[in-house]
């Protein structure tokens, strides 16, 4: 049976292990230099050792991005951190400077490369000739692709090819914005982005307002969810599927990870998906997704309807995040968590488990430490006991499915 | 002496920015240019003029054959230099022997030595360093990258998306279409300057609302070696255009425009002329 890689991401070492526990494939994170997302990055060396020492465990791989699009003093460093990359068993870095490719090919040559999306690749010919000069091992590609544009670019391909399935999307080709740079002095290539292009805007033809306080102008792009298209972007021949969202929290990375994974087994079986079933995943992947999505440029070509175009997200967050299973007690058949949001006795919770059906059950009590019952926990972080139906792991997520 | 290059909206600019002192002049054709530029036909050019060329897309699968059937037909052209961005541009090239003539400008992603000289060295005439760092770091690179190219003058490009991001607008609202308007510009709420927007068939540009200008610079920029430098038409009037071509021109050879520059800045005092990053160091 083919095999194809679920990338998902992780800001820190907890979210990337929960990551790899529901069924991620790779994990991709952030080192604190060189990266995008310069306020996702915290992993240290150790971490990101740790982290591949966890992911071997489960078969999975750890990719670190190395896209930053560098000035003269982002160098400084960088051939020694490469190298511990190889060391500590990161299988691949993404990378979007010729420059430091050519560097890790020279000082790390185990490591893959792979071309970030800030090159904004969407066609062949530019993924072969940067496999054949710089020696890429795979291609991020462009957003901007549509679903045939990714069928001919992968068939066409002398190397992988890689695409975004999921989470946030600039609304510009990637490398290429600078609003940021200009609103902030923040470097949106050097991990700086401030986003600037959610903000509002008054447009104006020569001194003529277009606008009015009732219609500014929005470039904030929708997010994606390309769900609905998964199965044919399998068909495709894309080796790897990426999650977006190395900002997100944990709760994010669990069940939408979690989704993905039990759709992509799904298609993996080799029978049509019903549109039933498509509509079942999408909903259970949007669970944790609380942001207005769109299936971005896959099916229209010029995204018409991914523009936030006002304020408000349409979208409801209709599970809540209640908490992670910190001890399951077989004896008693109950667990303890540290409650993330308020919960009461009768509600109907959610139980994801890696590799598992979701399961539910009505809360029949709750205890404090001391062992005080509860009708409702409304305190963060509290720590609570309260009883289960069916055997749990430590890890397991926790949500709300009525209030 | 290096040379002075600039970008112009009409056929009519091309001769004019000659006759101002430029060295080589740059226009967008239909089709493959994606830039504020106004646009002019193939077919209203000169074939004895030589011009340059911007065929700077994103090329998707779909339009190959006729880009590249378009990239043929201009070589019939006396092209002086084609600015590119997406490297299928460099295979076409090797492919009709006009490597030599090829400028590698993303705009945003040359900002250090080692990726510049790593994009000359595929045989290209020369890479455009981003106007996104500053003046030091400029001078750093031109240094470091023979022949290396530098824009000194202009809007500076902000952003460039796929997406119709003006009709999604007007659409959402009723309101007459804005395609091809080079009028339009956006003002963020809580600031003051006006960014010209663009968009048409390639999607949408965002432009800076301040215009560099580098009269003083200039001199430095020569004295370390620069080979090329680049004036920006886009959104700018043709007088005001060409009245800071002949100052820069006069840099060039070294003659004293002082008084011309303060006459330029109180003939354009309606332009927000800046300093651009030459003294801003963006922090990440």
């Amino acid at each position: 049976m083919r095999t194809v890689e679920l990338l998902a991401p992780a800001g820190d070492l907890n979210r990337c292990k929960t990551a790899i526990r529901f069924g991620a494939d790779a994990v991709y994170i952030g080192g604190q230099s060189f990266s995008l997302r310069s306020r996702a990055s915290n992993f240290t060396l150790a971490d990101i050792e740790e982290a591949c020492l966890f992911a071997k465990e489960y078969g999975s791989h750890i990719h670190v991005t190395v896209n930053m699009i560098p000035h003269e003093e982002d160098f400084e460093g960088l051939e020694t951190y490469i190298k511990e990359l190889e060391r500590v068993g990161v299988t691949a870095v993404i990378v979007a400077s010729a420059a430091i490719m050519n560097i890790v090919r020279k000082v790390a040559p185990s490591l893959e490369i792979h071309c970030s999306t800030q090159l904004s690749v969407t066609n062949a010919q530019t993924a072969n000739f940067y496999h054949e000069e710089l020696g890429i091992n795979r291609v991020v590609l462009a957003r901007e692709c549509t679903l045939e544009n990714v069928r001919e670019i992968t068939k066409a391909s002398t190397i992988d090819t890689e695409a975004f399935i999921h989470g946030g999307m600039c609304v510009n080709y990637s490398g290429r914005c600078t609003l940021s740079n200009r609103m902030t002095l923040r470097d949106a290539n050097r991990g700086g982005c401030a986003q600037s292009c959610r903000w509002e805007y008054r447009l104006f033809e020569k001194k003529k307002e277009i606008t009015t306080s009732k219609t500014y102008f929005t470039m904030g792009s929708r997010d994606l969810c390309a769900a609905q298209e998964l199965e044919q972007l399998i068909h495709a021949g894309v080796t790897s599927f990426k999650i977006e969202g190395r900002m997100k929290t944990e709760y994010y990375v669990a069940s939408v990870v979690s989704a993905y994974r039990h759709l992509i087994d799904r298609i993996l079986e080799g029978t049509p998906l019903t549109e039933e079933e498509c509509n079942f995943y999408q909903k259970e992947i949007l669970k944790g997704e609380n942001r207005a999505v769109c299936n971005g440029l896959y099916t229209n070509e010029r995204g018409d309807n991914s523009l936030i175009l006002h304020m408000n997200s349409d979208q409801e967050v209709n599970h809540d995040f209640i908490g992670k299973v910190e001890i399951y007690d077989p004896d008693t058949k109950s667990f303890f968590f540290r409650c993330r949001n308020v919960v009461k006795v009768g509600d109907t919770l959610e139980i994801l488990s890696p590799k598992k059906e979701n399961r539910n059950f009505v809360v029949e009590w709750i205890q404090d430490e001391d062992k005080n019952y509860l009708e409702e926990c409304k305190n963060p972080m509290r720590f609570i006991e309260m009883p289960v139906p069916f055997e749990m792991e430590p890890g397991d997520i926790i949500r709300r499915i009525s209030k | 002496m290096g040379k002075l290059i600039i970008s112009v909206n009409t056929k009519e600019m091309i001769l004019k920015s000659y006759e101002m002192g430029a060295d080589e002049v740059v226009i967008s054709l239909n089709q493959c240019s994606f830039n504020g530029l106004k646009k002019i036909s193939l077919e209203e050019l000169d074939s004895n003029i030589p011009v340059s060329i911007f065929f700077n897309c994103c090329i998707f699968p779909e339009q190959i054959d006729e880009y590249h059937s378009l990239f043929e037909k201009i070589q019939s052209l006396k092209i002086q230099s084609i600015y590119f961005q997406d490297p299928i541009i460099i295979l076409w090239a090797r492919e009709f022997n006009c490597l030599e003539k090829c400028i590698y400008r993303p705009e945003t992603l040359v900002t250090n030595q080692m990726d510049a000289n790593w994009w000359y060295s595929r045989g290209l005439k020369s890479v455009s360093i981003s106007p996104l760092i500053t003046l030091e770091e400029t001078l750093h690179m031109i240094r470091n990258v023979p022949n290396s190219e530098c824009v000194i003058h202009g809007h500076l490009m902000m952003s460039y998306s796929k997406r119709y991001l003006v009709s999604a607008f007007t659409n959402h609202n009723d309101l007459p279409s804005l395609r091809n308007n080079y009028d339009l510009t956006i003002q963020e709420e809580k600031r003051d300057g006006h960014m010209p927007i663009y968009e048409d068939e390639n999607g949408t540009l965002i432009y800076t609302d301040f215009v560099l200008e580098s009269f003083n610079e200039l001199p430095i920029l020569m004295k370390k070696g620069i080979s090329r430098v680049f004036v920006n038409g886009e959104f700018l009037k043709d007088e005001e255009l060409l009245d800071a071509l002949s100052i820069y021109k006069q840099i060039m050879e070294e003659k004293d425009v002082q008084n011309q520059i303060v006459s330029f800045f109180e003939k354009y005092k309606e332009t927000s002329y800046s300093k651009g990053y030459y003294e801003e160091k963006t922090i990440q």
